[in-house]
């Protein structure tokens, strides 16, 4: 979603999902309102604002969501590369809590979904937070197993976390709830250790 | 051309170094940043600190420099005050530390530099018995040993081989030794609000009447006034001409005044162009006048001429439709005319630069990243 920018301080997103997430772990964990949440409309343009993004008079600060997808390594180096690039300087591994690091007045974060140590997305990072006995959760499994078996699947194995967050949501109180309302209902779990840590990213990052 | 610039010295701009510089330099910044002085300290090089232009400049800050000849007990305190007000913090200094340098980032490169200097004045005999008054410049090294003599101040310029002394004990500004330095000018600067040379449009009318370049006048005026057939200038003497314009649907000529200040300023832009080829173009507020419809098309003439006439030029602008229809010209695949976006920004009273090619520049746009 496009916004009215109104904070020197960014963080960049992939797309309008990630905005809506961060939005409403925002608002649950009483982050302090003090960044634009930019939806770069993927990954492709937002690899490429990051150098430009730090140019801008007012931006002191920038941090950067994306999905691992299914090369964390790639895309670690790539993003790695771009803010050494810049001036700052990056250790060679993404730390587990997310990346932070400063430049004379800048600053620059980084956090690779889900919980920058293995690959994925978002909607990984989401499935995290189901709580851990749900009853649902093993019949989401078995009945995404059963359509797959049958080659009834319409999606690709890449999106298989996809299909399986949006199936689980599909079955709650409001079905058809977007990720970012979902834990605004409190159907998700966000006490879950990944999602502090990212809290505590924003946090140390904004704060 | 320059390819590179260093400025030292030269009012907010303490240091400032740019390591390349492309044929059409698009400069922003907010208030206080130095963009006018940039500009200034490249018209100062280009003229090669040019006394005529000097003295402008002075009275466009204005500082007084005028020396009355009641007053011409103190001329050289009216100098001072008036010339150490292009120094950074007006300072008045006389070690190479203090000197303004303007030129390019490399060693071999030869900057013009500009700082004040002292001298005992020393009237001779010559063998052939004539007077003459020689002044000898006070070795840096020993300006704090006491000299009997009293020294005078002057100031010093120097450009590659050619060096300067310049008394400051009198009017300079309407002495003729400045024009030694001097060669032919090819620099044009368009000021904002700066409305002294009003018959300057006219002289710079004269010098491409007839010529091919006055094709581009028209081809300029056609953005505003597509009818536009021919532009001249008239007036009941020569001091006082105005520039009157002939459209194709009107028999009788019309004042330029009368249309508006759009077409007026864009006379005001490629009248200087055509008339500084192989040189400098300066323009201080390129949106000054211009509604952003016709921002697109001026920038097409001007990339289009500059790369003609080997013109390079430095804009400065505060306005979002000015950077973004230099862009879109930028990024146009036919355009060979190169160009950048330089930044100034005030950082705590140093003054630095951020650069953005055209690729960040199309970028930021498409994205709606702010670059100002």
């Amino acid at each position: 979603m496009k916004i009215q920018e109104k904070f020197p301080k960014k963080l960049l997103v992939e797309g309008n999902d990630d905005q809506h997430v961060i939005w409403a772990l925002c608002q649950k964990y009483d982050v302090i309102e003090s960044f634009d949440v930019v939806d770069c409309n993927g990954i492709d343009d937002l690899i490429e604002q990051i150098p430009i993004r730090f140019k801008s008079s007012e931006t002191k600060t920038v941090g950067i969501i994306v999905d691992a997808d299914d090369a964390l390594q790639q895309r670690w180096e790539k993003i790695r590369n771009i803010l050494t690039g810049i001036h700052f300087e990056v250790p060679a591994d993404l730390p587990a809590d997310g990346l932070i690091v400063s430049h004379e007045i800048q600053k620059a974060g980084v956090w690779i979904m889900p919980n920058n140590r293995v690959d994925g997305m978002l909607e990984d990072f989401i499935s995290f937070l189901v709580p851990k006995d749900d009853p649902l959760t093993p019949i989401v499994e078995s009945t995404l197993s059963e359509i797959e078996s049958k080659e009834l699947n319409k999606y690709s194995e890449r999106h298989r976390s996809k299909a399986n967050i949006h199936t689980w949501l599909a079955w709650q109180e409001d079905p058809g709830t977007p990720l970012g309302l979902s834990i605004t209902k409190s159907y998700l779990n966000a006490d879950e250790e990944t999602c502090v840590k990212l809290i505590n990213w924003l946090n140390r990052l904004y704060g | 051309m320059l390819n590179s610039l260093y400025i030292k010295n030269y009012r907010i701009l303490k240091e400032l170094r740019l390591d390349s510089l492309d044929q059409v330099n698009l400069i922003t910044g907010k208030n206080n940043t130095g963009k006018s002085s940039f500009l200034e300290a490249i018209a100062i090089y280009a003229s090669k600190a040019n006394f005529n232009f000097i003295g402008d400049l002075l009275k466009s800050h204005g500082e007084s420099f005028r020396i009355e000849d009641e007053l011409a007990e103190q001329a050289e305190k009216i100098n001072i005050d008036a010339l150490s007000s292009l120094f950074s913090d007006r300072a008045l200094g006389f070690s190479q530390d203090d000197e303004i340098s303007i030129g390019e980032v490399k060693d071999d490169s030869t900057p013009l530099s500009i700082r004040f200097i002292k001298y005992v004045k020393k009237i001779e005999q010559d063998p052939s018995g004539e007077i003459i008054t020689r002044r000898f410049p006070l070795p840096l090294e020993n300006e704090t040993n006491d000299y009997a003599e009293e020294y005078k101040i002057g100031l010093h310029i120097a450009y590659g081989a050619n060096k300067q002394l310049i008394p400051l004990e009198r009017n300079i500004y309407r002495s003729r030794i400045f024009t030694r330095i001097a060669d032919t000018l090819n620099v044009e600067f368009i000021r904002t609000g700066y409305t002294d040379d009003k018959n300057n449009n006219a002289t710079l009318f004269d010098n491409i009447a007839l010529t091919d370049k006055e094709k581009y006048i028209i081809e300029g005026l056609k953005i505003i006034e597509p009818t536009t057939e021919k532009i001249t200038f008239i007036g009941k003497n020569s001091k006082d001409r105005i520039p009157v314009i002939k459209l194709s649907n009107h028999s009788n000529v019309l004042p330029l005044k009368s249309m508006g200040d759009g077409i007026n300023r864009i006379l005001t832009i490629i009248l200087a162009l055509v008339n500084c080829e192989n040189g400098f173009l300066l323009i201080d507020e390129f949106e000054n006048g211009l509604h952003y419809t016709v921002q697109k098309q001026l920038w097409k003439i001007i990339f289009h001429l500059a790369g003609r006439l080997n013109v390079q030029v430095f804009v400065t602008t505060h306005s979002e439709d000015c950077i973004s229809s230099f862009q879109e010209v930028l990024n146009d695949p036919s355009e060979k005319v190169k160009g950048k976006l330089i930044r100034l920004d005030n950082v705590n009273g140093v003054i630095k630069q951020t650069e953005f090619s055209p690729k960040e520049l199309k970028i930021a746009n498409e994205q709606d990243i702010e670059v100002r």
